[in-house]
């Protein structure tokens, strides 16, 4: 009974004739049953259908007699069921159904053809000698230095170590995010505006990174403050986009993102570590001078600034000093 | 407000909430410009009235819309991409009025377009300002602060370009080690009395 219903409610091609002859011989069984209370419920059937009368398309005018009556034969329950599912069964649903499937089509033929566009064929899988060769040269002196222009944003939070281990972690984790994002979208975005899509783009994976935050962990968002979107501009994130281990495929430019991430995470704890001991003689926020009283100046902008330049002295310093050309010369 | 307020007022920015020695922004075009006096000048122009227009821009945006609609998050979106279109405009303009200057900054332009001191200075001017004027009087001086850190630095950078100094602190860390001392002159005026 219930399908009959919604296919009139559709507009559907008419029932093929052996169902009619079923459903009269039903209905003349019940004609001679004298049960009354069906009656009452005709007023909101009748209002029911003529909200779908109103709706739908005028096919429906040629519905026969027989299955008029047909809809009169329905449980207590079930007005108020059909009254909820007609809005989903009548013409406008169908319509609404018609043209999503359409739409859904359309969009998967899209989305098939801006994957061929977007199809990263870069993907070489990197071999293990490449990999090793990478981790040194990326923990090298020279490599650590440079890394320190990069955590010029970042100076801010290298007043606890903690803090500082965070935000190297999370830097790492904005550096991987936006490569890997960059590297899907970078064949469909223009080359004239490359630059701005990418730190646009990297500006969108350190809000949603945020907001991930913010739900899980809204201290450590409270106390980096407004050093937390400095990993935007942090030029560590814009210089792996012109990177160029790219040159050998997208796996590799990941692992080096991961890599030189993990590298400034260490650098950044290490200002952090001596910053934190000198500026409030703690690591990690267990108190380790005792009865000593902390420098307080460290905990100021002058520590940041000069932790910073202590660390990358020592770093400088530790380099071993290269042979002057003449010497080469004569070794070789 | 009559004008020794508002001396003050852009003498407590530019002094003692300076964008570079307290807030600890904008550190790495200090360090990463080139020991030249024309050469900071420049910069300092281009990225403190960048600044000063990304924030005066960003705070009606912000006070006015995002932060009564709940949309806080998308600021850093917003800064970023005011902030980048400014200095793409900024950069255009100054090719055709001043080209000797575009000369001079050349490549550094692209690595201007996105600096901690203009995302700071746009993402900051929210919290410290609360009305319009007050807001546009500290974007503003914030610029104008960060021009003239950038200015004092230069003049250190080339004397120490002639100084000698331990291998280990050459280039960099000595940089980083004179901006620490600049701060801490700076901090001096966070005690005056007619700035606290």
């Amino acid at each position: 009974m219930k399908k009959g219903k919604s296919k009139k409610g559709n507009g559907g091609p008419p029932k093929p004739k052996q169902d009619l002859a079923e459903r009269k011989d039903i209905l003349k069984e019940q004609e001679s049953k004298p049960e009354e209370p069906l009656t009452e419920l005709v007023p909101e059937e009748k209002t029911a259908s003529e909200v779908i009368a109103s709706e739908s398309v005028p096919a429906e005018e040629d519905i026969s007699p027989e299955r008029e009556k047909e809809t009169e034969e329905v449980d207590e329950a079930e007005p108020e069921a059909k009254a909820e599912d007609k809005p989903e069964d009548g013409s406008r649903g169908a319509q609404f159904r018609r043209l999503w499937s359409e739409e859904l089509g359309g969009a998967r033929l899209r989305a098939g053809r801006l994957w061929g566009r977007v199809r990263n064929k870069n993907y070489v899988r990197p071999q293990k000698g490449q990999v090793r060769q990478l981790i040194r040269r990326r923990f090298t002196y020279q490599e650590l230095v440079g890394v320190f222009l990069a955590l010029c944003p970042l100076v801010g939070v290298t007043a606890s170590a903690a803090d500082g281990l965070a935000a190297g972690l999370l830097s790492t984790l904005t550096v991987l995010g936006s490569v890997f994002i960059i590297e899907i979208f970078r064949r469909i975005l223009p080359e004239g505006i490359s630059s701005i899509g990418h730190v646009i783009l990297v500006a969108g994976f350190t809000t949603a990174l945020t907001l991930i935050l913010q739900a899980f962990q809204p201290l450590l968002v409270e106390e980096l403050g407004i050093y937390l979107s400095m990993t935007v501009v942090s030029c560590l994130t814009l210089e792996r986009q012109v990177s160029p281990s790219r040159k050998r495929g997208s796996l590799f430019l990941l692992m080096d993102s991961v890599i030189t991430g993990l590298s400034f995470t260490l650098m950044l704890t290490a200002v952090s570590l001596l910053r934190e001991f000198l500026g409030s003689g703690a690591l990690f926020g267990i108190p380790v001078l005792g009865g000593m009283a902390p420098l307080a100046i460290m905990a100021g902008p002058f520590g940041g600034f000069f932790c910073l330049g202590c660390v990358a002295a020592l770093v400088q310093g530790l380099q071993p000093r290269r042979k002057p050309a003449s010497e080469r010369r004569r070794a070789a | 407000m009559n004008a020794t307020a508002l001396l003050f007022a852009v003498l407590v920015t530019v002094l003692a909430d300076n964008l570079v020695t307290i807030h600890m922004l904008g550190a790495g075009e200090l360090a990463n410009n080139a020991p030249d006096l024309k050469t900071a000048v420049a910069t300092g122009g281009v990225v403190g009235s960048c600044s000063a227009i990304a924030a005066l821009a960003l705070w009606p945006v912000d006070t006015w819309i995002l932060t009564p609609l709940g949309f806080g998050f998308f600021r850093v979106l917003l800064c970023v991409v005011i902030s980048t279109v400014l200095t793409r405009v900024e950069s255009g303009l100054i090719q055709r009025l001043w080209p000797e200057t575009s000369g001079i900054l050349g490549r550094r332009f692209a690595h201007l377009e996105v600096n901690s001191a203009v995302l700071g200075a746009t993402l900051l001017a929210p919290g410290a300002a609360d009305t319009f004027a007050d807001a546009a009087l500290w974007s503003l001086s914030a610029g104008l602060g960060f021009f003239l850190v950038i200015v004092l630095f230069a003049g250190i950078r080339i004397r120490l370009e002639f100084s000698t100094c331990p291998r280990a602190f050459q280039g960099f860390p000595i940089a980083m080690i004179s901006l620490a001392l600049l701060a801490l002159a700076f901090s001096g005026f966070t005690g005056m009395f007619f700035l606290s």
